[in-house]
């Protein structure tokens, strides 16, 4: 008996030894690992990733999460790989793995929603509706959309609001931009006396309504009624006042820009007269941005601030997109040497929204001609508003989707009509002398050295006749009878070369769109296409349009 | 008696779901007020604005609605085209209300035979068939719902039908989306609908044989843009009278306005018929506002809060009653506790405790077994039990742990941040674990707060401090949740709005 119990004790003790490496490192590490065998049901049945099995009883108050999220037991499933922490022989905790794309959001799921406040090239500064200013990129796969169809990036304005798309949650790629139509554009600046105050309909009544038209405040109705969007805060002499205090200016002069909204006019930012206005329409020669002011070319000096409404190419803008030789047209508020502005109204337009765009125009004689490609000869290229010749010679790439118009004969040619006719020639071959051949001339406008559109003509304008010229169409285009389609221009500027300095027409102007190349989103298209409102930047010969930009 | 009425009143409440509201009239892109409708009708080829009166009756079953809109003699605009519409239609929702899963699905279909006929300088178009179905799915979240369709439908008309026979056919396809939410503060819904318009049509020509014929068959695309928005909004009242009990106080005002937007491209119409090669392309806007709804609040006296940063957002949110301290001292600057924050966010977002509870308890026999609070620390007789309950069942707030609710705990950033995003059902939409937030302290962030701060931080309800942190653990005091809790009102208000409404008609 005695032989039998030792001997017992013996196997018990040895067969500890034996197996004590198996199923008491889970205990003594305090941790086990590996895939949940059954589900949990008051015991962990788990295989470890070493193969071994262990059953372990759970504490009642054990804490289950999966990915970090607090769950409950039943949502663990058998095959889950698991964590458990132990204490003494119970499960205190139990972790599961189950996410395999971790941080994921659906493309496209995250947006942002703001005011680009600078674009330089592929960086956006976007001003989100808390007023904080982010940095985003685009990439050359970034998608724009603009009214609901597929634009270039380069139809992007400082002043524009924006929805961006973003694929993942941390990244700052735009692979998105809807970018908001012409809703966004300021189509009108009243001047008017404040009258009635309705803060349950956020509604003003003015009087003696004025808009600036040609530089100019011109009547427009002795009473009308308009709503205004409250988000904008409201200034008077560069302080800001609340709405509910609105009432008590009335009878002041009161400076709107207004914006369409859904067909009807909206008050966007109001801003009351403090003292008396003066206006100028000047080139600002200098920017003290430490003290908020400027210097007019005319060494009048006006203060800025918070409240001064900004608008360039129709947007509204702040401050920073001031610059030294921006020309404007000021409304200044103020009494003696002291004056603020209320409203700076940059009258500048180019070719290109920002440097995204690339777009150049070009004039000149057409030296060869071959399927892809033409060469120019003593070119002339629009820089800054002006012809710019050059004694060179300037190669330009054209396809399929190159609209070509021949002036001359008034039609539109095929990329085959345009290279297998004698647009350019060999002037000293005897082919030419014989039939009396010259090279042709051409307007293009080009995105980089690509040509989006091109007008050839058989003689070159004097281009020193032309001069280049911006504007809002004033209404729909018409066909004469006699002279063909025309339209007016109104807040027409010119450039003067002299001045370097655009100069406002102080009335409506006329232009002949009959030999003109009229441009849209890149590509050329007809007179009756161009609408009432259109922003446009035009190099006319007087009367007659050449090249036409709507922008 | 009175418990049988009493009775019904329950039984009407708890089978009664949620249904769709504020909703354009309609699916023609039109747009009304109170006494007009206006829509844009596009049937000859050219974009001609009708106007008149429309009747909309809504009769409101348990699980399903009826929606007649009746369109009465509506002219053109233009006087100088002569013309006439009469439209009527009624549809038809039936809601399956799937509770488990906090949704309900809508089923629209067109009922009855609808007519519609349309009368432009002598041309005929009569409504002969009229194919549709829409379907929407309602997320119904604690402060509001949120829903989402899809709308196709078919519209056949006749051309000058006489007899059997007629000049043609016009066929409108229709295919859309529409987004919306509802909740006590607002509601907006927006339709998207393309309409793809195919004119078969031929016309005796004028002075010709019999069979001579003129082809003014055309294609052409339309897309409307038509939002159906109500706002409720709180406006601050200068009390006129010097020797007055108070000062001034608060107003709700209630707007309503529709906007719509009709984006076409139709071929240019000359009077022998529409051009083949020029094309009308535009742009035609449509808005209509009803007049304002203005109801006064009770007005504030707290004395401790003049030149309190937080004093306007205090005031407004008593003026609510979402406070409701009868001291005549606010305290703002001691922490809130969980149960008084569960409250405000329960009563902000008008989320009313239960009704039958209280009928019930009033109902209940005396051999009942009294009901049990989920709760160790909570008795049901304590004033908040019926908050707190309601916000744990909602999923807004939960306990400390299953037993334990610590009603009058300090509330950290962190909690109140959770309960409100957990009100609107936003915690779903935060990415897949295993991802951080981009404030600075992302590693103070409770593991249950973070897809709620990701949250509030992507709809704009928190911004970081200077050094962009969030500061999750802090306790936030009484004025501080009172700023919250108007931003979330706003959230409510205007951000949803325009995230409806401008979001989306202005960048498409």
């Amino acid at each position: 008996m005695k032989k039998t119990i030792i001997l017992i004790l013996a196997i018990t003790l040895l067969s500890s030894v034996f197996a004590y490496g198996d199923i008491n490192t889970a205990y003594r590490q305090g941790f086990v690992e590996g895939y949940l065998m059954e589900s949990i049901d008051g015991r962990l049945e788990i295989e470890t990733y070493e193969g071994e099995f262990y059953s372990i009883r759970i504490a009642d108050d054990a804490m289950y999460t999966i990915d970090s999220y607090f769950v409950n037991a039943s949502n663990f499933m058998p095959g889950m790989e698991i964590y458990a922490d132990l204490q003494g022989r119970r499960v205190v905790s139990v972790e599961g793995y189950s996410t395999s794309s971790l941080g994921y959001i659906p493309p496209g799921s995250k947006i942002r929603t703001g005011r680009i406040k600078n674009i330089d090239r592929n960086q956006l500064v976007l001003e989100l509706a808390n007023g904080e200013e982010v940095t985003y990129f685009t990439m050359p796969g970034t998608i724009a959309l603009k009214n609901g169809k597929n634009v270039s990036l380069d139809t992007l304005y400082e002043g524009d609001k924006v929805k961006l798309y973003f694929d993942e949650i941390d990244t700052d790629i735009i692979s998105r931009i809807s970018i908001e139509g012409d809703s966004v554009r300021i189509k009108g600046l009243y001047k008017a006396e404040l009258n009635f105050v309705d803060r349950y309909s956020d509604k003003i009544t003015i009087s003696n309504v004025q808009k600036l038209s040609n530089g100019k405040w011109k009547d427009v109705t002795h009473s009308m009624t308009i709503p205004y969007n409250k988000d904008f805060p409201l200034y008077i002499g560069g302080h800001e006042i609340p709405y509910d205090n609105l009432k008590y200016y009335r009878g002041k002069t009161v400076y709107l820009a207004s914006k369409d909204s859904f067909g009807k006019d909206k008050v966007e930012r109001m801003v009351i007269q403090n003292q008396y206005e003066s206006t100028y329409s000047d080139k600002i020669e200098d920017i003290n941005w430490f003290t908020g002011g400027f210097e007019l070319s005319n060494n009048r000096n006006i203060n800025f601030d918070e409240g001064t409404i900004v608008i360039k190419n129709d947007r509204l803008v702040d401050t920073y997109a001031l610059n030294p030789n921006s020309d404007v047209f000021v409304v200044a508020d103020g009494r003696g040497m002291e004056s603020n502005a209320d409203i700076v109204y940059v009258l500048n337009e180019d070719i290109n929204n920002s440097n995204i765009g690339q777009s150049y125009i070009y004039a000149g004689r057409m030296d060869r001609i071959v399927e892809d490609r033409l060469e120019l000869k003593d070119f002339f290229v629009l820089e800054e508003n002006d012809w710019q010749s050059f004694d060179d010679e300037k190669e330009l790439f054209f396809d399929n989707d190159t609209d070509i118009y021949d002036l001359t004969n008034n039609k539109k040619l095929s990329l085959e009509e345009f290279y297998s006719g004698n647009y350019a020639v060999d002037e000293d071959s005897s082919y030419a002398r014989r039939r009396n051949l010259k090279d042709w001339h051409g307007y293009i406008y080009t995105d980089g050295d690509r040509i989006s559109a091109i007008m050839v003509q058989k003689n070159m304008d004097s281009l020193l006749r032309q001069r280049v010229t911006n504007g809002l169409i004033a209404s729909a285009p018409e066909e004469d009878n006699l002279v063909g389609w025309k339209t007016k221009i109104t807040n027409a500027r010119d450039w003067s070369s002299n001045k370097s300095q655009w100069m406002e027409k102080n009335s409506n102007i006329s232009i002949n769109l009959e030999e003109a190349l009229l441009i849209k989103e890149g590509k050329q298209i007809e007179p009756y296409e161009l609408k009432a409102g259109d922003r446009i930047y035009t190099v006319r010969d007087d009367f007659y349009s050449k090249i036409l930009i709507v922008k | 008696m009175k418990k049988i009425i009493l009775m019904f009143i329950v039984i009407t409440m708890l089978i009664t779901p949620v249904n769709v509201f504020a909703a354009p009239p309609e699916f023609m892109g039109g747009v009304n007020n109170e006494y007009e409708y206006e829509e844009i009708v596009f049937i000859t080829g050219e974009p001609i604005k009708f106007v008149g009166t429309m009747d909309v009756s809504i009769r409101e079953r348990n699980d399903s609605k009826t929606i007649s809109y009746r369109l009465r003699n509506l002219t053109p605009e233009d006087k100088s085209i002569e013309g006439s519409l009469t439209r009527t239609i009624n549809y038809e929702i039936e809601y399956e209300d799937r509770s488990d899963k906090g949704q309900t699905i809508g089923q629209m279909s067109v009922t009855g035979r609808p007519t519609e006929k349309i009368v432009i300088n002598g041309d005929t178009f009569s409504l002969k068939d009229y194919q549709f179905s829409k379907s929407d799915v309602i997320d119904n979240r604690p402060a509001s719902d949120f829903y989402t369709g899809n709308v196709t439908a078919r519209k056949v008309y006749d051309i000058n039908p006489s007899g059997r026979t007629s000049e043609g056919e016009a066929i409108v396809n229709i295919t859309g989306a529409s987004v919306g939410y509802e909740n006590f503060w607002g509601a907006t819904e927006t339709q998207i609908i393309d309409y793809t318009y195919d004119i078969n049509w031929e016309t005796p020509e004028e002075g010709g044989d019999e069979d001579d014929t003129e082809d003014r068959s055309w294609q052409g695309t339309v897309t409307s843009q038509v939002s159906d928005s109500m706002t409720n909004e709180l406006r601050y009242s200068d009390n006129e009278a010097n020797f007055s009990s108070f000062n001034g106080g608060y107003v709700r005002i209630t707007n309503s306005d529709i906007v719509g937007e009709y984006k076409y491209d139709l071929p240019l119409m000359r009077k022998d018929g529409p051009d083949s090669k020029r094309r009308d392309r535009g742009v035609k806007y449509l808005s209509k506002d009803m007049a304002p709804n203005i109801e006064r609040l009770i007005v504030p006296k707290f004395r401790d809060l003049g030149g309190h940063w937080a004093e306007e957002h205090i005031n407004k949110l008593y003026s609510l009653d979402v406070f409701d301290e009868v001291s005549d001292f606010f305290v703002p600057d001691v922490p809130m506790s969980r149960e008084e924050f569960t409250r405000a966010v329960i009563r902000a977002s008008d989320i009313r405790p239960n009704q039958e509870e209280d009928d019930r308890r009033t109902l209940r026999r005396r051999d009942e077994e009294p009901e049990k609070s989920p709760f160790i620390d909570v008795s049901t007789e304590a004033k908040n039990y019926e908050y707190i309950k309601n916000g744990v069942e909602k999923g807004i707030i939960q306990g400390i742990s299953d037993i334990e609710f610590r009603p009058s705990e300090s509330l950290t950033r962190a909690q109140a941040i959770t309960v409100i995003i957990r009100a609107l059902g936003f915690e779903s939409k935060a990415p897949t674990p295993g991802y951080s937030t981009s404030f600075a302290d992302d590693r103070e962030i409770p593991s249950w707060a973070k897809d709620s701060i990701y949250m509030a931080q992507e709809i704009g309800l928190v911004k970081g401090d200077n050094l962009n942190r969030v500061n999750p653990n802090d306790v936030l005091t009484r004025a501080e949740s009172s700023a919250m809790l108007v931003r979330f009102l706003e959230f409510l208000e205007e951000d949803l709005q325009r995230d409806y409404r401008e979001n989306i008609i202005l960048y498409n």
